[in-house]
């Protein structure tokens, strides 16, 4: 029933779904250290909350009536040497074993179990990665976990077990000079019913979006923005910036991206071909602060989500996509007609 | 100045020991003699050090030493006419009197070793002639600063650079020119990772310059940035209350910036070490920013977070 945004002035914020103007329904500050992730945990009777700071310390909040702090953390969560990032909770489809996984600057993924809303250390990725961990998602389905790394790998490990069963290395350009990557993972997300993975990696300056098999660990395309010209150099780039976040929707046929080059696509995961082009207007804002700063906070888009159909009483049952920007801007969008 | 005693014996049977008083007596020597050579004259850490390489090894022990004498006398290093190696450039056209000496500082003469200054100059020590700059522009890296002495070669701008991080000299000599221009715009150009934006603090939020006048300087020092000391009382019996002040305050953060189309380098990866030092700068920074509401600082945290957030870097271009 909620927006949940977290922000690097360290404030957690709830927007209400229960009606078209989506007011502020309530918020706290968490850390001024500036919070970065955040993820959520519907269970039966309230809504778990769950956000990383950029001191790398972990917050969990419970919202029922009103939002509570929740302290009584696993001592792995408190450990203030543990440098986390990244985090995802999962709802078991059958028993009541929800999952929270969590990454860590060494490279590493905490896996937590979850009873109601007390968490318990279950275990440590046991990998030879060291680059840092960036991205994480869960799959209730095949009980699956991908994690992307810095240097442009995903791995997709068993829940179960926490072994590695496939690695997916950046085909995009590499570096000779340096060490340095030029395809970090900045998102990871299993479709709904997790035969699908996409990938958002860096490829340079640009942005682009593999779509991998989880069953069979393959590559089964990437979406590319047709183009026209013939100067466009190695492979098939999505978005002409970095693609900063993908969304599946509830049933799995569309894929949403944004990037930092203010436009969101839409692609169909069966054709891999673009649907629709959402170019974010930046004159829709209108913020003096705005004007001071430098050129990134005019970015439209840092992550973004489909909201599940119907969410709203009165905006129909199209699907509909959430939007947060740079630029301090969330901007709901729906489907008009048909896409 | 500490107040620990460090005792030497000697002679002694543990050679460590003989080899610190053998030390202590070369740069007894050395500074006798330059106190007692030409009256004025001045002598750097670095040169005392290549005076005796073998003995004294490295040149923190020439550091530490040096240090230790001075206060065993209860005098400051410059009164035994030891001054610290200048290690900032600077290149402007600057006219001005040092306690009555004319220095002259012109662009066509090149980037200059920044001119020598007590450490405990006053703010009437110095005299400026030349009109106010237009900007006084703070480098971190020589490479730019070079690249740049060709661009303002003839605007009325001033470059300073410290190299790296700043020493004392660079800061103090920094402090008196800004509060000698009150009207000059003084913008740093820094790289987008944690060193650089520590070296930005460096210059405008460390208080590491110590005033001895702060009442009756036409400064417009904001409180938070000055950090008062306890009084002491001198020989005469006066009180003596002291401030440190940052070398800038009104610093101008004017990149490099990790999202800046001007800037023509990539981005660079930023490693777990990095990270970590982001983290315990973003926290340094935080805990400075006492409910102050300073907008570079502001600055400074974004790019702090964006850098974490993005795990890039970059450098000037």
């Amino acid at each position: 029933m909620f927006t949940v945004t977290c922000s690097a002035d360290g404030s957690l914020k709830l927007w209400s779904h229960s009606s078209s103007d989506r007011r502020l329904e309530t918020e706290v500050f968490v850390d001024k250290f500036g919070l970065h992730h955040v993820s959520l945990l519907e269970t039966s009777d309230s809504l778990l909350i769950g956000t990383v700071s950029f001191s790398g310390k972990f917050y969990l909040y419970k919202m029922s009536n009103r939002l509570t702090a929740v302290d009584d953390l696993p001592a792995e969560l408190k450990n203030e040497k543990s440098s986390f990032w990244a985090l995802k909770f999962m709802k078991d489809l059958e028993e009541d074993h929800d999952v929270l996984a969590i990454t860590m600057a060494s490279g590493e993924t905490q896996i937590y179990n979850l009873h109601g809303e007390t968490l318990t250390y279950s275990a440590t990725t046991s990998s030879t990665e060291k680059s840092f961990a960036t991205s994480v998602d869960l799959d209730p389905t095949f009980k699956r976990m991908a994690v992307g790394h810095q240097n442009g790998n995903v791995y997709i490990y068993d829940l179960e077990y926490l072994k590695p069963l496939y690695e997916f290395q950046s085909y995009g350009l590499k570096k000779a000079t340096s060490s340095s990557s030029l395809s970090t993972v900045r998102c990871v997300r299993f479709s709904p019913g997790g035969t699908l993975m996409a990938v958002a990696r860096d490829s340079g300056a640009y942005g682009t979006i593999f779509l991998y098999d989880v069953k069979y660990g393959e590559v089964i395309g990437t979406l590319t923005n047709a183009s026209h010209s013939s100067n466009v150099g190695i492979g098939g780039f999505a978005h002409n910036s970095w693609c900063m976040s993908v969304s599946f929707n509830e049933d799995g046929t569309l894929l949403a991206s944004g990037g930092l080059d203010d436009t969101i696509r839409v692609w169909s995961t069966s054709t891999r071909t673009k649907e629709a082009n959402l170019v974010v207007s930046k004159s829709d804002v209108d913020d003096e602060a705005l004007s001071h700063t430098n050129q990134l906070d005019h970015a439209t888009c840092c992550a973004l989500s489909f909201t599940p159909r119907g969410l709203v009483p009165g905006e129909g049952d199209n699907d509909g996509l959430v939007i947060v920007g740079f630029d301090r801007v969330i901007r709901w969008f729906r489907e008009a007609g048909g896409v | 100045m500490t107040t620990s005693t460090t005792e030497i014996l000697f002679p002694s049977l543990d050679s460590e020991i003989n080899l610190k008083f053998a030390c202590y007596l070369k740069v007894l020597r050395l500074l006798f003699d330059q106190v007692s050579s030409t009256p004025n004259s001045v002598v750097s850490k670095r040169q005392i050090y290549y005076r005796d390489v073998t003995l004294f090894k490295k040149q923190a022990v020439i550091n530490q030493c040096i240090d230790d004498i001075a206060s065993s006398f209860g005098v400051s290093t410059e009164t035994l006419g030891v001054v610290a190696a200048q290690k900032g450039l600077i290149y402007a056209d600057l006219q001005y009197y040092y306690r009555d000496k004319l220095v002259n500082l012109e662009k066509n003469e090149g980037a200059t070793l920044l001119p020598l200054i007590s450490l405990e100059s006053r703010h009437e020590d110095f005299r400026f002639i030349s009109s106010c700059p237009e900007e006084i522009i703070i480098v971190e890296k020589e490479s730019v600063f070079s690249k740049l002495c060709k661009e303002h070669g003839q605007k009325n701008k001033i470059l300073i650079t410290a190299k790296g991080f700043p020493d004392r000299l660079t800061k103090r000599f920094l402090y008196h020119l800004t509060q000698h221009y009150p009207e000059a715009k003084v913008v740093a150009l820094v790289d987008s990772d944690v060193y650089g934006l520590m070296i930005l603090k460096e210059y405008k939020y460390t208080p590491a310059i110590k005033i001895t006048e702060f009442p009756k300087l036409p400064i417009t020092v904001k409180d938070q940035f000055a950090r008062k000391t306890i009084s002491k009382l001198d020989e005469l019996g006066h009180m003596n209350p002291s401030w440190y002040v940052s070398p800038c305050s009104r610093l101008e953060y004017v990149g490099t910036f990790l999202f800046d189309n001007a800037n023509s380098l990539g981005h660079l990866d930023i490693t777990c070490r990095d990270f970590n030092n982001m983290k315990s700068f973003l926290r340094t920074l935080l805990e400075f920013d006492h409910g102050s509401p300073d907008p570079e600082m502001k600055k400074v945290v974004r790019e702090l977070q964006m850098g974490m957030f993005f795990f890039k870097k970059r450098e000037m271009d």
